[in-house]
Parts: C-alpha cells; sequence; structure tokens
C-alpha cells in the first residue's frame, strides 16, 4: 500500500478525467453515477477505469436525480418507486446488476453499497445487510476482494462504541480488502472545525492500517492533508464543493442550488479556499506574502489573468487545485508518518503566521479564514 | 442436564439393539457421549426398518453392516428441547456437508420420538448422533507440554485455522464459537480434529438463544468478548480468532489470561476477558516479541483488530513460527 489520492468526480466530471490523464493527477477517480450517466463512462479510456472505483451511490434510494435514474440498478428505478419492502423484492435483481455493470467497466474494485442513515440505530448493521450488503454479498465470491461504502455522521465516528461496531461488522467479511469511508459533518463553515472528528479520523486509519484493510476517505475537503498523516491511506479530492463536503443534499437539490456564487481559488500556503476577488486583493497589497502562500499553475495564472471573475462553469481553479493537491501529497508518499505530522505541524503554523498578516490588511470573509487551522493544530497535536 | 443413566442406556438399546456401549466418554456439558461399537450378531433377525434412516447405507435395513464402522462415538441428549434440537441438527448437517478430514465423519443422527423398531412412543424423545472415534488424545489432557514452546504452539495454531477454514469460508460464514481444549483432538500423527459443532452460528444471524450480555452459550474461558455479550453483529470467524489466541497464550505460558485466581465463577470469568489486559507473552519472558505481538492481537478486545483474513492470519502464524 502507499499514500494514494483519488479525484471525487463530480459535475463535469471531464474535468477529473482530464487532470488525471493529461496532467497526471492523482492514482484514480472516484466515479460518481449522480454526475455521470451510463454511456459517459462507457466512453472513459480503459486504463483510467481500471484505476478508478464506481460508487453506486444508493445513500439516498428514492433519489430522483436524472443521472441516477439512467441506472437501472438504482434502488428507485429497479423497484419503479422506493421503499424498503418494495427493495427487498429486488435487491437480489439489482445486485446482479450493479455488479455486472461495475465488472462490465473492469474498475480497479467492486464496491458494495449502503444507504445514509444518519442514526446510530441500534439495529444500524441489521438495516445495512437488509438493504444490500447480504443480496451483494451473496454474488460476490468469498474470494473476490471487494471495497464496501460507508456514509457515516461525524459523531458515528466519534463513539468508539459505534465505530468499534462498525469497523467489526465490515471486517467480518474477510473479502472485504478496502472500506470507502464518507463522513458528513455539521458544519457552520466549509472547513471543519472539530478536533475530537479529526483525531476520530486519524485513529480509524492508523487502526485500518494496523490490519491491513485499505482505507479511501471520499469527500474531502483541505483536510485531506491532514489524512495523510494516518499512514498509507488513499485521500481525495474535488471540484464543486459538493465533491468535497458530503451531505445526500446533493442527491436532492440542483446542483445549481449548491453552487457557491462567489469563485474561490485555493491557497496551499493558507491551507484553505479564499474568495477569487480577496485572493487577488492579496496578491495586489501584500504581493511577498502573496508568493509564499500561492503555487502557480498554468491553470491559476489563466484565471487570473481572466478580465472577470471565473465562473463555475470553468475549470481553472479546480484543475489548479488539483495540481496543487497532487504536489501536496505526492510529496508526501515517500515520508514516513512522524515526519508528515511534523511536516503538516510547519504547515499550519506558516499559514497562522499567514493568516495574522493578511488580517493586519484585509479582513477575510469567514470561511476564507483560518480559524479551522486552531483545530488542525490541535488534532496534530494528539495524532 | 443429561447424565449417564440405566434408564438412558437401556432406552439407547432398545432403539439400538446392536449398540455395544464400552464406555462413558463425558458426562459433562449439554449432553452424554458414550464410546462404544455396534455388533451385527446383535441385531433381532425380524428388523426391515425404514432404510432411509440409515445415513451409512441406504441399501441396508437399519443397523445392518454399522459393525463395519468399528469403534464410534455416540452422543444422545433425552428429552430434547427445541434449542437444543435445532443446534443439533445444525451439527450434524454441517459435518455431513462438510466431509472435512479435520472434522469427524458423522455416520448416523436422528431425533427419536419413538423406538425405530417397535415403533411405540419413548417416554423421552431422544436426539442420537454416532461418528467415527478418532484415534485421539484431547488437548485438554495435553496443556503443559507446550509450556515455553512458542513455535510449537504457532504450528498447532496455524492447524487450528486451517481447519476451521471451511467454516469461515462456508456461504453462511459459520463460527464455531466453542474453540478450546476440549473440542481439539490430537491424533498420533499430530494432526487436530475438531469436534464440537453445537453451537455453530451464521454470522450475523439471530440465534436460538436470547440476546443479552452473559447469556451466550457454550463455556465462557476461550469465549470472545462479543461472544459473551451474544452480541450478533459482531460474532464472526474473529470470534474464534480470539479463541485461538487465548489458547495460544495459555499453551505457551503455562497459565490462562484471564483465568487469574483460582475458583473464577463464569460471570467473573467473563468480566475478566471482557476488561483484564493481561501482560504479553514477550513481557513474562515466554516468546519473543513477534510471537507475543500476534497472540495479543489475536486477543484484542475490539475483533477489527485482530487479523483481517484467516489468509493473513495463517502468514502471521507462519513468521511467528519462524518459517
Amino acid at each position: 500500500m502507499a499514500l494514494k489520492l483519488f479525484h471525487q468526480v463530480g459535475h463535469n466530471a471531464s474535468w477529473n478525467i482530464d487532470s488525471f490523464e493529461k496532467e497526471q493527477c492523482g492514482d484514480g477517480l472516484i466515479l460518481s453515477p449522480v454526475h455521470q450517466s451510463p454511456g459517459s463512462i462507457d466512453k472513459m479510456r480503459e486504463a483510467t477505469l481500471r484505476a478508478s472505483i464506481f460508487d453506486p451511490q444508493f445513500y439516498l434510494p428514492s433519489s430522483q436525480k436524472p443521472k441516477l435514474l439512467q441506472y437501472d440498478f438504482f434502488p428507485e428505478v429497479i423497484t419503479e418507486g422506493f421503499s424498503t419492502s418494495s427493495f427487498e423484492a429486488s435487491v437480489k435483481d439489482a445486485a446482479k446488476r450493479c455488479l455486472e455493470f461495475q465488472r462490465s467497466m473492469k474498475f480497479r474494485r467492486l464496491v458494495v453499497p449502503t444507504r445514509f442513515l444518519d442514526q446510530m440505530y441500534s439495529n444500524y448493521v441489521d438495516r445495512q445487510r437488509a438493504f444490500t450488503v447480504d443480496a451483494f454479498m451473496d454474488q460476490i465470491g468469498s474470494e473476490e476482494e471487494v471495497c464496501i461504502s460507508l456514509a457515516v455522521t461525524s459523531s458515528m465516528l466519534e463513539d468508539e462504541g459505534f465505530r468499534t461496531k462498525l469497523l467489526s461488522w465490515i471486517t467480518s467479511y474477510s473479502n472485504v480488502a478496502e472500506l470507502y469511508m464518507i463522513y458528513s459533518a455539521p458544519r457552520e463553515r466549509k472547513q471543519i472545525h472539530n478536533k475530537d472528528l479529526l483525531v476520530a479520523c486519524h485513529r480509524l486509519g492508523q487502526e485500518m492500517q494496523g490490519i491491513g484493510l485499505e482505507l479511501t476517505w471520499g469527500h474531502q475537503n483541505t483536510e485531506a492533508l491532514l489524512a495523510t498523516a494516518q499512514g498509507d491511506v488513499a485521500v481525495s479530492m474535488g471540484s464543486f464543493e459538493n465533491t468535497r463536503i458530503f451531505s445526500t443534499d446533493k442527491f436532492v437539490a440542483s446542483d445549481d442550488e449548491r453552487r457557491g456564487p462567489k469563485a474561490r481559488i485555493y491557497l496551499p500556503g493558507l491551507l484553505n479556499w479564499l474568495q477569487f476577488d480577496q485572493a487577488k486583493e492579496i496578491r495586489s497589497r501584500l504581493p511577498k506574502l502573496w508568493k509564499s502562500v500561492y503555487w502557480e499553475t498554468l491553470h491559476a495564472e489563466e484565471a487570473l489573468g481572466l478580465v472577470l471573475e471565473p465562473t463555475f462553469n470553468q475549470p481553472q481553479l479546480y484543475k489548479h487545485y488539483f495540481l496543487c493537491m497532487s504536489k501536496e501529497v505526492g510529496g508526501l508518499k515517500s515520508s514516513a508518518v512522524p515526519d508528515r505530522i511534523a511536516y503538516l505541524k510547519q504547515r499550519v503554523a506558516a499559514a497562522q503566521s499567514a493568516y495574522a498578516e493578511i488580517g493586519r490588511t484585509i479582513q477575510l470573509e469567514k470561511h476564507g479564514q483560518g480559524t479551522h487551522l486552531d483545530y488542525w493544530r490541535a488534532a496534530l497535536e494528539v495524532f | 442436564m443429561p447424565s449417564d443413566s440405566a434408564r438412558l442406556r437401556a432406552d439407547l438399546q432398545a432403539c439400538f439393539p446392536s449398540l455395544v456401549i464400552d464406555s462413558v466418554a463425558k458426562e459433562s456439558g449439554q449432553r452424554v457421549v458414550y464410546f462404544a461399537h455396534f455388533d451385527d450378531s446383535l441385531i433381532p433377525t425380524d428388523i426391515r426398518a425404514d432404510p432411509a434412516d440409515s445415513s451409512d447405507s441406504p441399501d441396508l435395513p437399519f443397523l445392518h453392516g454399522w459393525q463395519g464402522w468399528g469403534k464410534v462415538v455416540v452422543k444422545v441428549v433425552a428429552d430434547v428441547g427445541t434449542t437444543m434440537l435445532t443446534r443439533l441438527q445444525a451439527e450434524a448437517n454441517l459435518l455431513a456437508e462438510l466431509q472435512s478430514a479435520q472434522f469427524p465423519r458423522l455416520l448416523y443422527s436422528n431425533y427419536l420420538t419413538e423406538n425405530p423398531i417397535t415403533e411405540d412412543p419413548l417416554a423421552e424423545s431422544l436426539y442420537v448422533s454416532v461418528e467415527e472415534y478418532v484415534d485421539s488424545v484431547p488437548l485438554s489432557n495435553r496443556l503443559n507440554d507446550y509450556v515455553g514452546k512458542p513455535a510449537e504452539v504457532c504450528s498447532l495454531a496455524a492447524s487450528i485455522v486451517s481447519g476451521l477454514r471451511p467454516l469461515w469460508e462456508h456461504k453462511r460464514k459459520l463460527v464455531h464459537r466453542d474453540v478450546k481444549p476440549d473440542n481439539l483432538l490430537l491424533t498420533p500423527s499430530g494432526a487436530v480434529v475438531i469436534i464440537d459443532f453445537g453451537i455453530i452460528r451464521e454470522t450475523g444471524v439471530q440465534g436460538v438463544t436470547e440476546g443479552g450480555w452473559g447469556r451466550a452459550p457454550g463455556s465462557v474461558d476461550y469465549a470472545a468478548p462479543e461472544h459473551i455479550a451474544n452480541d450478533k453483529d459482531l460474532v464472526s470467524f474473529k470470534s474464534d480468532f480470539f479463541s485461538i489466541g487465548v489458547l495460544m497464550y495459555r499453551l505457551i505460558s503455562g497459565n490462562h489470561p484471564f483465568r487469574t485466581r483460582v475458583g473464577m465463577d463464569s460471570m467473573e470469568m467473563a468480566l475478566a476477558t471482557e476488561k483484564v489486559v493481561p501482560p504479553t507473552l514477550f513481557e513474562l519472558g515466554f516468546s519473543n516479541d513477534i510471537q507475543s505481538s500476534l497472540v495479543e492481537k489475536m486477543m484484542n478486545k475490539k475483533p477489527y483488530l485482530r487479523p483481517r483474513t484467516p489468509e493473513i492470519l495463517l502468514a502471521q502464524l507462519e513468521t511467528a513460527r519462524g518459517k
């Protein structure tokens, strides 16, 4: 195993695909039926498919999202109107079709879907088993290694008893070789402000390393960098916020509703995304500091050269992020965990120092501020 | 509690006239176990029972040819309740299905509510199974032979793991749940035969006993915490890993990791299994760090932190024994 970085594919999947194929960013993709039709996946290069997994996204089985409805195994489709009882009768068929699709595309590993349950139900495991897991496992040979997808709440990760229950259940399948883990966390800001969650993720990553279970974190924002301190796990990067912050809203609301009105750019030296116009203000008013927080890429230079602010339909700022993350993670691959932690501590300290300097000149809007770094620093202290 | 008695023997011999009981193998637990053999010359001449009752050869009448089985193990439960009957039938079905060299061969099993010869109702129902006799010694008789021999114990554990793999890899994901020295037989060739599948369970499936801490069936000395807690979501092949880990610790150190004083009752043992972290074998000077760490990992209270697959465990046992 090695530290890996995957694209969390979202709207405009071609940006992720281009970034992976043409700029060698990342180690593969996590494909997304809510954003990609079966036909578009079928047209992808075989080498790219073989480096990727397909997340069936049964998290909200009654979703009406048009692209999801193009998959004949999606619960809402196969039942012609999802209900738990109707799906019970169809789940074997859904599993068969879903696995056939995944096999036909030659993805690097089969993914067993689960649904998103937002409460720590006492029968959580039973519900997941009855929903999909038993039916999928029945159709997969015990020798065939699979990945299981699990979207949980931050509370579930932080609760040691529940986490033990979940992980013990997952590892009771000896052919589960990979866990694709997504968390949803209540937040008022785009970055995570919860040390306990960061530490719980860290512990989980370490434990998975200890037992040799591959762990792929999905829907990560820049905290993916912190996750590199877990060891040789796979972290993720996405373009729009709904690929960097998990919520079942994206299976309900339209993508248009979820997009921020203002463009943002990732500044590695601040470990955060800043509003584009505020970034340009830093560039003009604090040019020396700008050089320390900005990593030049062709895409970012192109965006900074535009007369008008880039919109969400333009890829430059997202491809810039992919390049930065690829450089960040690539640079850590050969480092041992203690060195990664030491490096991240330095980066956080430098970012906080830069933020302090910016604060003396420019008032950043709340999501662009560095308040999340206090939580990162506290978490790093206990990693 | 079933026990050997003149009445039980009389009932048995009325149902199986050619049965010759040689000795009582075991009387404790949930059934009486006899060593026995069959003598065809004792079969009444008028027997022409339903040939379907014979699991050995449907072409021969009931009891005929059973002498050829030689020495056998006869397990009997009288007045069988539905819970016990379910378990016994599960064990019989499994042995018949798996046909592993590391499990005893099942020769016959039946639930009798009437005498199969006279068809008269029995005063007490009987569940009777006949298994091949395995020339062996139970590991419980050899516990102290392994003290300070971690490499040998790793080999033994690897053999137990290999023996149990057909259960764990069965399509129903079975778990033995009662791996302990009494249920492990050592043959003269050094092979391990695993017996007593009475409380075997399908992973994640509701069992026949009521849930709740301390209400799980089986003995507690080698049981995993999740088995003691009767938590069906957590009981898996990892629970058997825990039992094998406890067994390894006991064999290598000469001391049970959780039975730290004489006279501990089952509730105290259950609590100790759940809470106590014993000193490592390395700390005690009984093994090297690799062997000690593996046993420690197998005995982790959290199932997911034990070795992830049987294959990985076997590889780690190989490494630990120095091969």
